[in-house]
């Protein structure tokens, strides 16, 4: 299975990690690494997450987090 | 000038449109109780039972009228048993907002009496949940709620209210409902995709979910059927979208829906699906689902598109607005042929399908009372045989009148939702529901009983957990384990203690008399009807079985 790389913004507020997380375990997609930093916006963190999939998988990934009301951007 | 936390609560919740609020008071939520108390003349509070049957209730105010539902909670118990509540929400897509109270900011963390950390576990079945730990914060955030609820494809949203933050005091400016986020609509190039395929198509078939009623596209579903002269079958979500007096509504799909309904929708060379999520209940072997048509699915939400069925042209975007672009697009079709195989499928499930087997069968009860009803009664069920006999067998003609558990199947759902409908609409609400569904949440009958609502309380009694009993009976050798109740329950006796009417009823003309009196009486009536244990709901799909495989007889 292909290795897929998602990079977030997110809002910076307590439980973020969490909520991205469980997104990930719930539908069933194993996390390769994670790294989560602050920004020189204090209201801003960016996520690097790198994950197991397919493109199913990685179309999933996209979409369901793009729902997260604590997710600003992914790229 | 500043008002304590719990007053801008109060006031935001009202200045966003809500009318009633169903809850529970506890410790963690005394000051908001307060601010209720003061303003009661402003806003209503119904106590329920039980938080359980209080998320419920909100659950189905919601459903019946389109607007979001508010239930209250006290931190802790009062918090947890919030959580099918939301969950069932959560899956049938359901605009709510839940308040809880949590200890104050100082306590958190330090596992106080009554602690529990709510936004950790509703993370998954909320669509979105909020801590407000600073009473400025408090007003923005509740509006917050209301617009994530109600926005795109609605859910439930949670906001955790610890005490000090009701205490303190902050600003408050009230502001008009805040409207929701601006909707994403199809593309110009989707659309004439679209059209352009149900041009090409000779045996069109419209899937309809829930998404059609949430969407308010009530009115463009049957013009476009009716411009495309194609069949339209419904998730148990989209029943009530089209009447079923409409000649081109074939009813539910899926497991237990009607063969024809099914069966058109796999011999279609076109489906069209609008607002649904192809839940396994609804396709069984995805790999065998829909095989010779092609696909056209449209949803508010992108992350249902190719997410358990792989289509053709997968489109976001406002279903009312896509359906209206389509129909603008296409030109009057008709498709004698195609309407001439369905009939002959119609005829073919008529005559295959086995009768049920009963003195008072379970579609008699639901056929009776349904005479009784006029077309904008709710419906309430609970879960299990009777909900899917209701669904199947009731003549709903508007929509937003059936209040079922559709994703989340919660035994127990039907009395708060049944409340919630009868509250929001102010009329004479009927639940259906099966002895065991009700044994979970019956303690309603007290707030059915003490708010005086007009419902009508029709158990379909078997004396078994009837839809699991039916799969031990095909899947399981017979073996019944745990499902033959042998309770000494007496229903009408029980109705009686909580205040209400009981009636007892083995045969239709008994019930023809209780039903008579039902819609006579000021009041709650349950109706204890007496059916046989061994009734099935046919057809049957079996689980991750094909068209092919389903049970008529």
């Amino acid at each position: 299975m292909g290795k897929i790389q998602l990079n977030l913004s997110v809002v910076n507020r307590f439980g973020v990690l969490v909520r991205i997380s469980e997104l990930f375990a719930r539908r069933g997609f194993n996390i390769s690494s994670l790294e989560v930093h602050e920004t020189s916006d204090p209201d801003v963190s960016e996520m690097t997450i790198v994950a197991y999939g397919d493109d199913y998988a990685h179309t999933q990934m996209l979409r369901q987090l793009g729902k997260l009301h604590d997710v600003i951007s992914i790229k | 000038m500043k008002i304590a936390g719990s007053d801008i609560l109060v006031e935001t919740l009202i200045e966003q449109g809500a009318e009633v609020v169903f809850g529970y008071p506890g410790g963690q939520v005394l000051n908001i109780y307060d601010s209720l108390y003061l303003k009661s003349d402003r806003i209503k509070h119904i106590i329920t039972a039980h938080e359980q049957g209080a998320a419920h209730a909100a659950d189905g105010y919601a459903r019946a009228t389109g607007k979001v539902g508010v239930v209250i909670a006290t931190s802790g118990p009062g918090a947890t048993n919030l959580v099918t509540g939301l969950a069932n929400a959560m899956l049938d897509s359901v605009p709510m907002v839940a308040i809880t109270g949590n200890v104050p900011c100082n306590l958190l963390g330090k596992d106080s009496f009554q602690e529990v950390d709510i936004v950790g576990i509703t993370i998954p079945v909320t669509k979105h949940n909020f801590m407000v730990t600073k009473t400025e914060d408090l007003a923005d955030t509740i509006r917050q709620a209301f617009r994530i609820a109600k926005s795109g494809r609605p859910g439930p949203v949670l906001v955790d209210i610890p005490k000090d933050v009701q205490v303190n005091t902050a600003e408050y400016e009230p502001v008009p409902v805040v409207e929701p986020f601006a909707l994403k609509t199809a593309s110009e190039e989707a659309i004439e995709k679209a059209a352009a395929m149900i041009a090409e198509s000779k045996k069109p078939y419209i899937y309809c979910g829930g998404g059609v009623i949430s969407a308010g596209a009530e009115k463009e579903l049957a013009l476009l059927s009716e411009k495309m002269d194609a069949p339209v079958g419904c998730s148990i979500m989209g029943l009530t979208a089209l009447p079923v007096s409409n000649k081109r509504n074939l009813g539910m799909t899926g497991m237990h829906g009607h063969f024809v309904a099914s069966k058109a929708k796999n011999d279609a060379d076109l489906v069209i699906t609008l607002g649904a999520r192809f839940s396994n209940r609804a396709t069984g072997n995805v790999a065998k689902f829909c095989q010779g048509a092609k696909m056209i699915h449209i949803d508010i939400d992108a992350a249902e598109l190719d997410k358990n069925v792989t289509v053709d042209l997968g489109i976001q975007g406002d279903v009312k607005d896509a359906i209206s672009r389509i129909i603008e697009k296409i030109s009057p079709a008709f498709h004698p042929d195609w309407w001439k195989e369905i009939e002959e499928i119609k005829k073919f499930e008529a005559e295959n399908t086995a009768a049920q087997i009963g003195t008072l069968t379970p579609y008699d009860v639901i056929e009776t009372v349904n005479s009784y009803l006029p077309d904008d009664t709710p419906v309430a069920t609970d879960v299990g045989q009777h909900q899917m006999w209701a669904a199947q067998k009731y003549r709903f003609e508007t929509p937003r009148t059936f209040l079922t558990s559709g994703g989340l199947g919660t035994m127990g759902f039907g009395m708060g939702a049944a409340i919630g409908g009868c509250v929001a609409t102010g009329k004479r609400t009927v639940l259906f529901t099966g002895d065991g569904s009700f044994g979970m949440n019956l303690n309603e009958m007290t707030t059915a009983v003490s708010q005086n609502l007009p419902l009508i309380v029709v158990i379909l009694n078997n004396g078994v957990l009837g839809m699991v009993r039916q799969w031990q009976a095909a899947f399981y050798n017979e073996h019944y384990s745990q499902t033959t109740l042998e309770r000494k329950t007496d229903f009408p006796a029980l109705a009686r203690a909580f205040g209400a009417k009981g009636f007892a009823v083995t045969n239709v003309d008994e019930l023809h008399a209780a039903m008579k009196e039902a819609v006579e009486t000021n009041g709650t009536v349950l109706i204890d009807c007496a059916i046989h244990m061994d009734e099935r709901v046919l057809p049957m799909i079996p689980p991750g079985g094909a068209i092919e495989n389903m049970i008529l007889s």
